[in-house]
């Protein structure tokens, strides 16, 4: 053999006899989870069910999806097609996207107050509450008679431990609608944080003369008396308040046994069609609006009529929507 | 002819020694922080020795018990003076199949950082499905106890004092039916020197009850709100070895809850432990005791059932500790993905206060399912700091939600000696940035270097295991206590300690955390004090002994009426 050939050979032996070495000792790859890599995902045991959706719910979201990409595609600078689509993309657990569409609400449209409300919940969501603040302050500027907007803006505030901006907030509200029973309660709470109890108090007080069954005001109530030394009013209003808890218990209990997941997202898809139909009515497009609606009522009967009802929605927060806290 | 010295094949034998010598080079000398560095926690987990797998024995059924399971104990089994680890587990539920049985394991601490696997020697590889596990000396015979919580029978483990353990949970009677566990603390409710055991349960759930459910076409696992609730049990010690269940008589069976973490305290320092017991998504149980057998159920009344706003949360675990020095006892407790933790704020007067929002104690929180949790002193300042880990409990939850995560980092919230605290969990080492799918946790010093240190139970997986290398120079000092006519381990015994201007308050707990145990061994960080002047132990049922001007940087016995006053330390 020739003398290069050999030094090549030796090499070649060499770097085998490393290679081998570090395989042998080298650790087992595992995964974060101490897997060794093929293991099934269920530590020592197979896999049974599948992770993945259910077909027909697959299909149901995967409709709307269609619908919003064709309203996009068709009214490409309507601020409420892309408000369509992010709603429905926030609907079904993709906030990041939905965010770029209220985005693009705005570019188009620096009065859609909806869209910087949304966009504040999300940002409410991933615990960036001086964001949320930011743009709930927007969502208030742009529509100052929201009965919505406030409590939002409070709530993010009392988050941010501004007890003292959150009641002026919201003081500001009740002055203009002596007849918000949640101002009232987030009220309650924001002096309670305080510690001026005797204001908590008339507030929370205020919120039962309007709500009486409303069971969260009566315990920060009960709270307030029991720090102003009147024990025997707190004991009361925590004897009510647990009265009410009962009852609330119960009836989410029975609503689980009632809840149906396939029901809901049809519901949501409903809602879907029926706010495209609604943007497509307003440029004119009537055929289109009405299959959508037809559509809508196809897979939500019960709340068809309502959703017919609805004018489309120019930027404004329907009255429905869900507060946090409350 | 000059003679060949370096020849092709010499040349290959050198090209492998010198590259196998460097890929065989010695691990890096011990990690290193800086002072202006804070608290530093480094990940230990891979050259720590500890290959335990946690399984939840799922199948994809998606059975609800999978979801809670579970917590670990840190503890000294075997008296040697370094706490050693004992991790619980699942088993292969209705549709899995196991190739290796799984079952509890014991670890022990070889010191260095080092842990060897004892379970076969020691006999504790119990193989239920592993809940919640509690420690102490409950014959009083010098050595520490097991009782493991079980959706099934719970065990109890007597240790034998040679480096094995017995099970005698029939002869004692604390197995507890066939229930789904789930926390459980020892302690003396009547003060007779002998520990009585309190144990949450869960739901009434069987897999022929089993619910299941869908979000947005997902399976999903179901809720607590989808089964009965169960009441809680109350094993008085007869002090001959076996239990008497006392829950009726006690009043503790009066309510059934979904039970998850407890601890055991005397929040209103009357000298008897009282119980706080969170329940998942309904209100909390707060047993204030009367000292003759009876407790009452107070939470609503004194503020520990809800938040500030009385919303039921997602309750998880719950710890307690002075956060402020203001010599009450605190709580804090661990929720659901969002929601805020609690912390309760000890007004005294029997009252708690929820201020977790005007101390900061929820930073950080709101996006992650939470569990196991503490309060530590992780920098020796003389403040005790709150961890608690994350991990989500829907395993698929990523594919429906971009704003939720399966696996997390822990949380590190630094108390700033002026009630309030900071989130500094991104700046305390890359041990805060392992994510797991975090449940049980323990914390308590396992390197003997006066550092607290951290153990974490992720469900499906690998623990994680931080090593505290915080340079803060601050001064520390560890207390064991040894009950001699009180309860051996000084369960329940409130310990004050004295150094300058800082006076810190704790209590030996027999459990604590998410369905956990540490800390039997009471840490205090003293800051730059270099002296403690007074130690004063009241033990529970019993008298209070005082040691003075003790030296700082060790760990002190203190034995039961060894009183060393005025004694010279070297």
């Amino acid at each position: 053999m020739s003398r290069n050939k050999t030094w090549l050979v030796a090499a070649g032996v060499g770097v085998a006899g490393v290679v081998l070495g570090w395989i042998w000792f080298s650790p087992t790859p595992m995964d974060p989870d101490g897997r060794t890599p093929g293991q099934p995902p269920y530590g020592h045991f197979s896999a049974g069910a599948a992770f993945g959706p259910r077909p027909e719910v697959a299909a149901l979201i995967a409709e709307a999806a269609g619908v919003c990409d064709r309203l996009v595609e068709r009214f490409p600078h309507s601020p409420q097609s892309h408000d369509v689509k992010a709603w429905f993309l926030y609907r079904f657990g993709k906030s990041a996207e939905a965010v770029q569409h209220w985005q693009r609400c705005i570019e188009l449209d620096s009065t859609f107050s909806a869209a910087y409300f949304w966009m504040g919940r999300c940002a409410f969501d991933q615990e960036d509450y001086g964001r949320a603040v930011d743009y709930f302050r927007k969502s208030l500027a742009v529509e100052p008679d929201s009965t919505i907007y406030p409590l939002y803006l409070a709530h993010a505030l009392i988050r941010l431990a501004k007890f003292e901006e959150a009641v002026a907030v919201l003081r500001e509200d009740v002055k203009a609608r002596p007849n918000a029973m949640a101002s009232y309660v987030l009220l309650g709470q924001g002096y309670l944080h305080l510690r001026r109890y005797q204001e908590a108090r008339e507030n929370l007080e205020k919120a039962i003369a309007l709500a009486p069954d409303y069971t969260s005001a009566y315990y920060t109530l009960a709270t307030a008396c029991e720090r102003l030394g009147e024990k025997d009013q707190a004991k009361q209003y925590h004897a009510r308040f647990r009265r009410l808890k009962e009852r609330d218990q119960k009836e989410e209990r029975e609503a689980l046994k009632r809840h149906d997941d396939t029901a809901e997202v049809r519901q949501g898809v409903a809602r879907v069609y029926s706010m495209a139909a609604r943007v497509y009515e307003a440029n004119g497009e009537t055929t289109e609006a009405q299959s959508h609606q037809r559509r809508a009522a196809e897979l939500d009967p019960p709340n068809a009529q309502d959703l017919r009802t609805r004018k489309p929605r120019e930027g404004k927060v329907a009255d429905d929507t869900a507060l946090p806290g409350l | 002819m000059a003679r060949r010295v370096f020849t092709p094949w010499g040349g290959a034998v050198c090209i492998v020694v010198l590259l196998s010598a460097w890929a065989c080079k010695p691990p890096p000398s011990e990690p290193v922080a800086s002072p202006a560095a804070g608290i530093q926690l480094l990940d230990a987990t891979a050259d720590s020795g500890i290959t335990f797998v946690h399984t939840d024995g799922s199948s994809g059924r998606r059975y609800i018990v999978e979801t809670v399971t579970t917590g670990l104990a840190v503890f000294d089994y075997d008296g040697d003076g370094w706490n050693d680890v004992y991790f619980l587990n699942g088993r292969p539920l209705p549709g899995a199949q196991a190739e290796k049985p799984p079952r509890n394991a014991l670890y022990k601490n070889l010191g260095g950082f080092k842990f060897s696997e004892v379970t076969d020697s020691a006999r504790v590889g119990d193989a239920g499905y592993g809940m919640g596990v509690a420690v102490a000396d409950y014959d009083n015979d010098g050595d520490a106890d097991i009782y493991v919580s079980n959706f099934g029978p719970k065990v109890l483990y007597r240790n034998n004092g040679d480096g094995t353990f017995t099970d005698v949970t029939k002869q004692a009677g604390v197995a507890d039916g066939d229930k789904v566990g789930a926390g459980v603390v020892f302690l003396d409710i009547d003060g007779d020197g002998e520990l009585d055991l309190y144990v949450a349960n869960y739901v009434k759930f069987s897999f022929e009850t089993h619910v299941p459910r869908f979000r947005e076409g997902y399976p999903e696992y179901a809720g607590p709100k989808d089964y009965p609730a169960e009441p809680h049990t109350l094993f008085r010690n007869n002090g001959d070895g076996t239990f008497t269940d006392i829950s009726r008589e006690s009043g503790i069976a009066e309510h059934a809850g979904t039970g998850m973490g407890v601890v055991a305290a005397d929040y209103d320092n009357d000298g008897r432990p009282d119980i706080f017991a969170l329940n998942d998504v309904s209100r909390n149980f707060f047993w204030r005791n009367d000292g003759a057998g009876r407790f009452e159920e107070v939470a609503v009344s004194i503020g520990a059932a809800y938040n500030v706003y009385g919303d039921s949360l997602g309750s998880m675990g719950v710890d307690c500790g002075d956060y402020d020095n203001d010599g009450w006892l605190d709580f804090f407790q661990t929720s659901y993905e969002g929601e805020l933790p609690v912390l309760f704020r000890n007004l005294g007067g029997g009252l708690l206060e929820d201020v977790t929002l005007k101390t900061g104690a929820g930073a950080g929180s709101l996006p992650h399912v939470k569990w196991g949790c503490a309060f530590a002193d992780l920098d020796n300042d003389g403040h005790k700091d709150i961890f608690y880990v994350c991990g989500h409990l829907q395993d698929n939850i990523e594919l429906y939600r971009d704003n939720a995560f399966y696996r997390a980092p822990p949380i590190l919230l630094r108390n700033t000696g002026d009630g309030k605290f900071v989130n500094v969990s991104e700046a305390a080492g890359d041990g805060m940035r392992v994510k797991g799918v975090g449940r049980g946790a323990a914390v308590d010093d396992l390197d003997g270097d006066g550092r607290l240190d951290v153990v974490i139970l992720n469900s499906r997986g690998r623990p994680t295991i931080l090593r505290n290398v915080s340079e803060t120079g601050n001064h520390w000092i560890r207390i064991r206590l040894q009950g001699v006519k009180t309860n051996r381990d000084g369960v329940g015994a409130r310990v004050r300690v004295a150094a300058g201007d800082l006076t810190q308050i704790y209590e030996v707990h027999g459990g604590r955390g998410y369905q956990s145990h540490f800390g039997t061994t009471l840490h205090f960080g003293l800051g730059q004090r270099d002296r403690v002047d007074r130690i004063e132990v009241r033990w529970i049922g019993g008298g209070t002994d005082l040691w003075e001007n003790v030296p700082v940087d060790r760990t002190l016995t203190i034995i039961e009426g060894d009183e060393a006053r005025g004694r010279a330390f070297p």
